[in-house]
């Protein structure tokens, strides 16, 4: 197709150029400008051409390469994982080795038996797979490291693995929300409670691990009337925070702008909390990543078959249901949670020291090598 | 022969070295520029901390780019009027090489702390600039010290490469070069066909173990947070 088109590029080039030489006059420069002017249109019209001649060559190759691609069923613990054949082994040994150390001692799991995963490690062509309802992909372009995989196989099956607490509706489920088998890292953490204004997280940086689940609104969910939120506010911030958190928040809603007003133009704070009410998404001060990170926690502490107890009664307060899954009292549990996050305090420049040494004596090193320069040596 | 080599450098990169250390200057307050705008007489909103955190990050890349182009810059500079006069004055010193390049290489550090004295006091006016909200601490002193070590190993690496021959700096450079082109070439293909090597891969395992303790530019990826928990 190509050639054909360039042929009659070129066919048409030369007769033009030839009706050009027959009528060459000294004086026919414009002319002559003008017919190859006008020979412009069809070389575009030839490129276009050659590229989408291109482009459905690509096609038709790569369609026909995913047509030979055999693809294997692996059945790992409770995954199903689909992948090409001749990736079987290690794709089998990828997603064991991550079972093994992060999901084998948290017990069945229903949502990863009803789950599909897919998995391959891309040189040439894409996977040809369409997984019909739950089925979870992962494609892994050109290398990556071995622990960039093993992280993100970890993640697809911890997020694969959350819809048993979000299918059965149960409390802890509502209450977390997110991934818990995939918490955020502690210094994160840290961070996300050591800047939060509220009286309850300074109360659980200085060790008060009570305070620390008053502040994840652990011990008081699903009883919060309207009221009950009130005094929460009260419990969680003072009156000056709660009109910190108004002075922050805008809202176009001309009831919202009124209360907004009363509550920073007056000492009015009864508007702060009715504006934090009404117009406030979440008012716990800490975030559900924080929440996971307890019940991560709890997992771990709980060991054996954890995760499935956790799931096991959607009737359990998040208190109830982490203390069954932990099997320790949530007043250990919160006390080790507690320590694990001052334990973890992100030391901004703590390794400066022993950085800054390393870094001298490599300065040192190539100061050394400046010295030993072979430019002056003469013969 | 300090102090004359400290003048000659000085000459030679005072107009680049103004610069770099304006930019030294101005790269705390551009971070910090439009954090802390609470309502006045009002305390400064939790969210605050968090838009504190997450805007300065966006400026954590520019701290050791600018610490690494200043070592270059003095590195390379230092060696340009010996290179342009052929070494006919560093030979005709009654003193040996090595002390040569010693004193240059003094000289040169001594510049250094230039724009690092810039970057202190930058950051120094960047925190009283504004109001921090509760939980976050300024660390301007940590941050010009890790500045510093910065600047010093990316200059001693370049003095150490422009120190030495064409033939040798051509040797260094491609090296790396074949390294991370070649290298990763061969890695894909290798493992293509033999497991080990799709799970090992050498260029990143020789940019990790640069990059992280103990290697020589780790004090390039430590924290370069101005403020901080």
């Amino acid at each position: 197709m190509k050639s054909v088109i360039l042929a009659a590029f070129v066919a048409a080039s030369a007769g033009a150029t030839a009706q050009v030489s027959a009528q060459a006059a000294p004086d026919s420069a414009e002319v002559l400008r003008a017919r190859i002017d006008s020979l412009t249109p069809l070389l575009e019209k030839a490129r276009r051409a050659v590229d989408e001649r291109r482009a459905f060559e690509d096609d038709a190759r790569r369609l026909a390469a995913a047509a030979n691609t055999r693809v294997d069923t692996l059945r790992i613990a409770d995954l199903t994982v689909l992948t090409p054949a001749d990736q079987a082994d290690e794709t089998s040994e990828l997603f064991r080795e991550v079972w093994e150390e992060s999901f084998a001692h948290l017990g069945g799991s229903a949502a990863l038996a009803r789950s599909v995963f897919a998995y391959q490690q891309v040189w040439g062509e894409p996977l040809p797979i369409h997984l019909e309802g739950g089925g979870h992909v992962l494609y892994k372009d050109s290398w990556i490291p071995r622990a960039r995989v093993k992280r993100d196989v970890r993640r697809l099956i911890a997020g694969a693995a959350s819809h048993d607490l979000r299918a059965n509706r149960s409390y802890v489920g509502q209450w977390v929300r997110g991934n818990a088998l995939d918490p955020v890292p502690w210094e994160d953490i840290y961070r996300q409670v050591a800047t939060t204004s509220s009286m309850v997280t300074r109360a659980c940086l200085a060790g008060e691990s009570e305070a620390c689940g008053v502040a994840m609104a652990l011990t008081v969910y699903n009883e919060a009337t309207r009221e009950r939120n009130l005094e929460l506010l009260a419990e969680w911030y003072t009156p000056e925070e709660r009109r910190a958190r108004v002075t922050g928040r805008f809202f176009y809603r001309r009831d919202a702008a009124a209360l907004r007003s009363r509550c920073t133009e007056t000492d009015d704070i009864s508007a702060c909390d009715q504006f934090l009410l009404q117009f406030s998404y979440d008012l716990a001060p800490l975030s559900f990543e924080v929440r996971e990170s307890l019940v991560a926690l709890a997992l771990t502490e709980g060991g054996e078959g954890s995760w499935q107890r956790l799931a096991e009664h959607p009737g359990m307060t998040p208190t109830e249901a982490l203390e069954y899954a932990s099997g320790s009292s949530i007043d250990e549990l919160l006390t080790r949670w507690q320590a694990e996050l001052v334990a973890n305090r992100p030391d901004a420049f703590e390794p400066l020291v022993p950085s800054s040494g390393r870094a001298f004596l490599w300065t040192l090193l190539f100061a050394a090598l400046a010295m030993r320069s072979t430019r002056w040596r003469l013969g | 022969m300090y102090q004359s080599l400290l003048f000659l450098h000085w000459k030679q990169i005072r107009h680049v070295l103004a610069l770099l250390v304006v930019a030294s200057f101005a790269l705390p307050l551009l971070a910090v520029h439009g954090l802390g705008s609470a309502v006045p007489g009002m305390d400064v909103p939790s969210l605050e901390a968090y838009r504190f955190v997450s805007g300065f990050q966006a400026w954590l890349i520019f701290y050791p780019l600018l610490a690494a182009g200043i070592g270059i810059t003095l590195a390379l500079s230092a060696w340009n009027w010996d290179h342009q006069l052929k070494h006919v004055y560093a030979l005709s010193l009654p003193m040996t090489r090595w002390e040569y390049t010693l004193q240059k290489m003094l000289a040169g550090a001594t510049l250094a702390v230039v724009p690092v004295l810039g970057m202190w006091l930058g950051s120094h006016v960047a925190v009283a600039s504004i109001s921090l909200p509760e939980g976050l601490n300024a660390y301007p002193n940590e941050l010009a010290v890790r500045f510093l070590f910065a600047i010093l190993l990316a200059y001693a690496a370049f003095f150490a490469a422009a120190a030495g021959t064409v033939k040798t700096t051509l040797w260094v450079v491609g090296s790396i070069l074949g390294l991370l082109v070649f290298g990763a070439i061969a890695n894909d293909v290798l493992g293509y066909y033999v497991v080990y090597f799709s799970r090992v891969h050498v260029v990143e395992s020789v940019i990790q173990w640069m990059a992280y303790a103990p290697g020589p530019f780790e004090v390039f990826t430590g924290s370069w947070s101005l403020i901080d928990v």
